[in-house]
């Protein structure tokens, strides 16, 4: 039976006039990967700030493992480990020094502290460089030895926030199925992204944060099912589109119509279908499309749709 | 312990860092060298250093008169004037080692002065003898132009020409007293017996250092240094000036120390640390425990290392664990407090720059004011800012003075709770 490994209720906090995280309530089960996806500022780090016990929230309540984070922080951190956007490390000592440290901050010692460190130089592929100052590591090798540390004590629940920004494509593969691995260990696993396809390929779960509220939870197919499952027609022109899109909604197929940054949006049924009568439409309009993107439904077309801005926004 | 893994990561960070290791050591002992290679030999191989010869320029525009003009001593010069025997005494072999005298006239003495081609000029003016036998209303005066720049060399000749002119006083006082009585039992000295007896008391003080018992104070010009006890004035300027040193980067070690918290906060270190299962008391509290350990180690090297090679004496052991230890905990907790303050390294960089220069100066002060006529009123003044607390517990140490030492140390104890209080209780807040 899968117990909650995270439970997240009402969760509330404020900067100033800023309401980063507006009354957001989630539940993770043990052994699965749940997704935060969001655009920058959307709430994500702040949300992962109050679970991990970083940041006190104005109201609500966060659970680890049955421990409250406000009531038993020892015991409810004892069991998380935290993947930090911003890479945190000590640059000026080695990797292997790096990691007995924070061992030691979660509580290893002696052997067991020497076999974990070594355990997890391998499992990051830095054995050949454990004794070399990180400062000489490239991103993607600090990236890694940064996901490492969280995984030194053997956590339950792994939180990782964007652990994949600013790295070679080589180093985000070996993140990537390092997760996969964790989950198939059964490590609850939290994680952020602002990259669709990653939360498309790992999640069993998928929460769509904007403004600090979640506006969408469910997993991949659930999430595409909001959209209906239509194609996505995304047009540049030439002209102000204002009586072309007139047009293009009363067009059979079309179901909805966005203008953004001077690019249009169709959702249709059927995107070979409608495509000639919308060039035919735009020809009578007098309106030049100088620019056609035809998307299949994905997790970028349920942003879209939800709150009608990109996801990269 | 989790504390200790956090102090031992601070500490071991702090000493692969070539800038830490250079203003908490390099640079005290790097000042302390110079003074000493400046006005010693230690770089030889024998343990003793010279007092530098000064290149003195006298001004003799002495136009009083003694009582016999050229009076003539017994197998000494003869003399008109007091300048005249004043000069005459500083020409003597004992002087060769410590001056090397020329004479000119006032304007050329001045300028050789501000030229550096003379490390002092000895002006002495007309009315000198007149002053000295009570002939005129105005005071004995001798005037010293030195080069500012020098200071131990000027200072031992002035040492010397006021124990010579004492010397004159005393006579001329014994000389007047020995008169009058011979004159009550009847007995009337004519001017040359008044001057061979003049002249006798006033060469006593040459007798009597000839026979080792000195009036005049005169410095031996080669002194050895190794395992002595004894004040002596390269001793006491090396032991100012180390300790001023010490005293004053100590508290950049301290604030330094304190700075790592912002420094883990900018790197997102801190964050980090907050997420795991450590309290935010033993987070802090690790982080000051390595700039407490950080100034032990800086204070035990430097004091050590100004005992072995320039054999400074610090004072009785209990009188120096006081200081050394009032120390340690007034600069740790200065740094936290002054750091609660600031919110980035970026601001950090101003306290360093500025807050720490001038308090630090301030505290040492006395160093640099050390033989002048201000030199009583900082005693002090320094004690505006926590270095000054420091620098006076060492003074008192050295100078043996345990209830001085003991009250000072008391001193910076309260300071440094104070500190401690209100710098804890900001981090605290900021990061709870």
């Amino acid at each position: 039976m899968k117990t909650e490994a995270i439970k997240v209720q009402n969760l509330d906090k404020h900067f100033d006039d800023i309401h980063a995280v507006d009354d957001v309530s989630f539940t993770i089960h043990t052994g699965e990967i749940f997704s935060l996806l969001g655009p920058n500022g959307a709430g994500k780090t702040t949300t992962i700030g109050m679970i991990s016990g970083l940041l006190t929230p104005d109201a609500g309540e966060v659970w680890l493992m049955g421990n409250s984070v406000l009531k038993s922080p020892k015991l409810a951190k004892a069991a998380l480990g935290v993947v930090p956007q911003e890479i945190a490390l000590y640059e000026d000592i080695s990797a292997r020094a790096n990691l007995n440290f924070w061992g030691k901050m979660y509580g290893l010692r002696g052997e067991e502290l020497i076999t974990r460190v070594d355990e997890v130089l391998a499992l990051v592929g830095l054995e050949d460089r454990a004794n070399g100052a990180v400062s000489k590591f490239s991103g993607g090798m600090q990236r890694r030895l940064n996901v490492g540390i969280a995984l030194l004590h053997e956590p339950q629940v792994i939180i990782m926030d964007e652990p994949t920004v600013g790295i070679d494509p080589q180093s985000r593969r070996k993140i990537l199925d390092s997760v996969k691995q964790l989950r198939d260990q059964g490590v609850t696993i939290l994680y952020t992204t602002h990259y669709m396809e990653e939360a498309q390929e790992l999640s069993d779960r998928i929460a769509i944060m904007d403004n600090g509220k979640i506006i969408a939870l469910g997993s991949h197919q659930e999430l595409i099912e909001i959209v209906g499952e239509l194609d996505r027609i995304c047009l540049t022109i030439n002209e102000k589109p204002l009586n072309v899109i007139r047009a293009w909604e009363s067009l059979e197929g079309v179901e909805k119509v966005t203008a953004e940054d001077g690019r249009i949006n169709l959702f249709v049924k059927d995107s070979n279908r409608v495509l000639p009568d919308i060039f035919e439409t735009a020809a009578k309009e007098n309106v030049r499309i100088t620019g056609v993107d035809i998307q299949e439904p994905n997790l970028e077309a349920v942003f879209l749709h939800l709150t009608g801005r990109a996801l990269r926004d | 312990m989790k504390i200790i893994a956090i102090a031992i990561k601070d500490l071991w960070r702090a000493f692969r860092s070539f800038f830490a290791l250079a203003f908490m050591f390099g640079v005290p002992i790097l000042m302390t060298a110079m003074f000493a290679f400046l006005f010693g030999g230690i770089g030889g191989n024998e343990p003793e250093f010279t007092i530098p010869r000064t290149d003195v320029v006298i001004v003799n525009q002495d136009e009083g008169s003694l009582l016999v003009p050229n009076f003539e001593v017994e197998g000494k010069n003869s003399f008109s004037t007091m300048g005249e025997m004043l000069v005459d005494t500083l020409q003597q072999e004992t002087f060769e080692d410590l001056m090397t005298l020329t004479t000119a006239n006032e304007a050329d003495a001045r300028l050789a002065v501000d030229n550096q081609q003379a490390g002092m000029a000895l002006i002495i003016p007309a009315e000198f003898t007149n002053a000295l036998i009570g002939q005129s209303n105005q005071p004995a005066e001798i005037e010293f132009y030195q080069d500012p720049e020098l200071s131990l060399g000027p200072q031992i000749i002035q040492s010397i020409v006021m124990s010579v002119v004492d010397g004159f006083s005393s006579g001329i006082l014994t000389l007047d007293t020995v008169t009058t009585v011979l004159e009550d039992q009847g007995v009337i000295l004519n001017q040359v017996e008044n001057m061979t007896l003049l002249s006798n008391l006033t060469a006593g003080s040459d007798s009597q250092q000839d026979a080792g018992d000195t009036n005049l104070n005169i410095i031996t010009p080669t002194i050895n240094t190794a395992g002595s006890e004894q004040a002596n004035p390269l001793q006491t300027i090396l032991r100012s000036i180390m300790a001023g040193m010490m005293i004053f980067y100590a508290f950049f070690t301290g604030t330094s120390a304190a700075q790592t918290i912002l420094q883990e906060q900018e790197n997102g270190t801190l964050a980090r640390l907050f997420m795991t299962p450590t309290p935010t008391t033993t987070i802090l509290n690790g982080k000051f425990l390595a700039g407490f350990l950080m100034i032990i180690v800086q204070v035990i090297v430097l004091l050590g290392f100004a005992n072995l090679v320039f054999g400074i004496y610090w004072g009785p052991l209990i009188s120096l664990l006081m200081a050394s230890i009032g120390l340690v905990a007034l600069a740790t907790s200065f740094g936290i407090f002054v750091m609660s303050l600031v919110k980035s390294t970026k601001q950090a960089g101003i306290i360093f720059g500025a807050v720490l220069t001038f308090t630090g100066m301030l505290g040492i002060s006395s160093v640099f004011v050390m033989g002048t006529p201000i030199e009583k009123a900082f005693n002090y003044i320094p004690l505006l800012v926590p270095q000054g607390w420091a620098m006076n517990a060492f003074e008192a140490s050295w100078n043996d003075n345990g209830v001085q030492t003991l009250l000072h140390t008391g001193g910076m104890l309260v300071l440094a709770i104070l500190f401690f209080a209100i710098g804890n209780a900001r981090f605290k807040k900021r990061f709870n």
